[in-house]
């Protein structure tokens, strides 16, 4: 009787625990997830329609995403890496080159000074030095040469309206010599 | 052409001596060059008195009366830009009037007339 009772009514012989294994299998939990996902937006029904995460535009704030957390914190590491050695360089270059300008502009300073200090031997040296030029390019003997004769050959400078007539003239005549000079070889040939 | 002699004829043609119009008409009217003759006729014009428009006026072979048609026409060209015209005038009314070449003559009459109607 007990036996029949027990099979009629679905008695388990195994007990309440039995029962409540058997329970966990027909019965969903409502505390069990159906993803690991943390994304609460993730699996949304409204009106019968159900939207997943990816439907939803703000959802893929919520998912997490451990690999980005890594490269963002790597990249971060890196870039700051970077412009603390690219201040460092730019501070270690800048350096020299102010240190530099200074130089230079004392430079500069002590030579005005000196120059203010000594213009005569400045002067002297200038006359010297145009002393050496025209020895080296024999330009004096240029103009005595011109002077020979008692006549004038101006030169390109010289030519200007506050030079004689005479001298103009005598400056052509030897261009005009000159000139036939130049021509008659050409004409030989 | 010598760059040098340019000069000086640039300079004798702003040159306050009178003596300058005689080294001109020597040197340069009298040249074989034909662009040393341009210059020079251009350069006495532009004098303006009446020694240096004598010069390229009367003279036969110089000037308006030069044997180059380049020289002729420059020189006519130069005296048509003159701003005071009057010397230029009085001078060709006297060549042609009483000059001894009938060339010459002719070539003072059609100046004149280019002068007048410019």
């Amino acid at each position: 009787m007990c036996e029949t009772l027990e099979v009629e009514k679905g008695y388990n012989p195994m007990g309440i625990r039995a029962i409540g294994a058997n329970i966990a299998h027909k019965v969903a939990s409502p505390f069990t997830r159906k993803s690991t996902s943390t994304n609460p937006f993730e699996h949304n029904s409204f009106q019968g329609k159900v939207f997943k995460g990816s439907v939803l535009t703000f959802a893929d704030l919520f998912q997490k995403n451990t690999n980005t957390v890594k490269e963002t914190s790597k990249l971060k590491m890196m870039s700051a890496s970077v412009v603390s050695a690219v201040s460092n360089f730019g501070h270690k270059i800048s350096q020299p080159i102010v240190n530099f300008a200074r130089n230079v502009k004392a430079g500069f300073n002590n030579t005005i000074v000196a120059i203010k200090a000594l213009p005569h031997k400045v002067n002297e040296i200038g006359k010297n030095v145009s002393q050496k030029i025209s020895e080296s390019l024999h330009l004096d003997k240029i103009h005595k040469e011109e002077a020979k004769d008692g006549v004038k050959v101006l030169s390109m400078r010289e030519i200007n309206t506050k030079a004689s007539i005479a001298d103009l003239k005598s400056t052509w005549i030897e261009e005009n010599k000159l000139e036939l000079a130049k021509k008659a070889p050409k004409e030989a040939a | 052409m010598n760059k040098k002699i340019k000069k000086i004829i640039e300079t004798l043609g702003k040159h306050e001596d009178v003596e300058s119009i005689a080294v001109l008409e020597e040197l340069g009217t009298n040249s074989q060059d034909d662009e040393i003759r341009e210059l020079t006729s251009q350069a006495l014009v532009r004098k303006n008195i009446h020694e240096a428009l004598k010069v390229v006026i009367i003279n036969k072979g110089k000037g308006i009366n030069d044997m180059s048609p380049v020289v002729a026409m420059s020189t006519i060209n130069e005296i048509l830009n003159l701003e005071n015209k009057s010397e230029a005038i009085k001078i060709l009314d006297d060549t042609i009037n009483m000059h001894s070449d009938e060339e010459v003559r002719e070539n003072a009459r059609s100046v004149k007339s280019l002068l007048s109607l410019s």
